[in-house]
């Protein structure tokens, strides 16, 4: 999980199942980029805040705070969640879709809007956020989007 | 972590992958219908966060194929080849094949799970061999994608507790070298077990 200002880009590679969570702050220009693995931390697992949906994202938006960022003003954009695997054996299988719900419920329970998203389907995408305006890259073997 | 291994250990480790070794060779054979080397592999206990370097990155496009395992040490094992590697094996099994890596065919699918396939199998038993307790591999699923993406979904439940994958990386030789990589990723509750059979005490690291 990182933050920066701009002109900072921040970037993260090869998210699977796992869920990419954007927070912007449009007005200075501040952001940042949480790489979630899990849904939910449980108790006990607090030294791996950033691994975790929840605990990233409280983590993510104290240090905009922190930074100047005023709370009403931040945004959200969401990447990745992807089943990988077509096969859904086990529960294993279907953490993406988990972690995609987390994210979506995390923030509405923040009041923070999700104005972008991209997230599903079976492909691995590498993001790269721009602190300058917002954009959220997303790359994966087909090609490169922007949301 | 490896360096934090005895040298008993490591021999432990060495043996499993080539009886392993010796198992997938047999098996490899029957499939492409010639003889095939397969190299002493370098055998590893990797933390998570190693795994990727391993495969040259999390943004390196592999070939991953995924199979649950059941029995004493449940967990997932995921047998990965780069591009190169990949299209090297299906040409020996699929004689006059052009593969296109990021649109194989079905019946290129079906190759590569069946390598997977074999290769799972050969090295679950050697491990079973060690638990002395039966270890059964389900059926196989095949991913095209990103290192990171590929190893996200079984590394997920691993990164929740514990951080121990038991990695095997092996050299295939036919008319070209193929490398390959067998990683096994133990469910958090079996990792001490995991650990236990080569020896390796868990608050040891």
């Amino acid at each position: 999980m990182a933050v920066a200002r701009a002109p900072a880009f921040i970037r993260s590679a090869g998210l699977g199942s796992c869920v990419g969570i954007v927070l912007y702050e449009p007005f200075i220009n501040i952001g940042g980029l949480a790489h979630a693995m899990l849904p939910r931390c449980r108790p006990g697992r607090e030294d791996s805040r950033e691994k975790y949906v929840d605990t990233s994202v409280h983590l993510m938006l104290e240090k905009l705070l922190g930074m100047g960022a005023i709370r009403e003003n931040i945004v959200a954009k969401l990447a990745g969640g992807a089943q990988m695997f077509s096969r859904a054996e086990s529960d294993l299988l279907v953490i993406g879709s988990k972690n995609i719900i987390a994210a979506g419920q995390v923030l509405s329970e923040l009041g923070i809007p999700i104005i972008a998203q991209d997230v599903g389907g079976n492909h691995g995408r590498t993001l790269e956020f721009n602190c300058s305006d917002g954009a959220l890259w997303i790359r994966t073997l087909q090609g490169e989007t922007k949301i | 972590m490896n360096k934090c291994l005895s040298f008993m250990q490591q021999d432990l480790l060495k043996e499993l992958g080539t009886i392993g070794s010796g198992h997938a060779a047999t098996a490899m054979a029957e499939l492409i219908g010639s003889k095939i080397m397969i190299s002493v592999p370098t055998v590893a206990l990797a933390s998570f966060a190693e795994v990727a370097s391993y495969v040259g990155g999390p943004e390196n496009v592999l070939s991953c194929v995924s199979l649950d395992v059941k029995g004493s040490v449940p967990g997932t094992v995921l047998i990965l080849f780069e591009e190169e590697s990949a299209l090297s094996l299906l040409r020996s099994i699929l004689w006059g094949s052009e593969p296109d890596f990021k649109n194989l065919t079905e019946l290129e699918q079906s190759a590569i799970n069946e390598v997977g396939n074999i290769l799972a199998g050969s090295y679950l038993s050697a491990l079973a061999d060690f638990s002395e307790q039966p270890i059964m591999a389900g059926v196989p699923s095949l991913a095209i994608d990103m290192a990171g993406a590929v190893l996200s979904a079984p590394l997920t439940k691993v990164g929740s507790v514990a951080d121990v994958a038991l990695l095997i990386q092996a050299e295939f030789i036919t008319e070209k070298t193929s490398r390959g990589c067998v990683v096994f990723i133990p469910q958090p509750e079996a990792t001490d077990k995991l650990l236990k059979l080569f020896g390796v005490v868990a608050n040891e690291k």
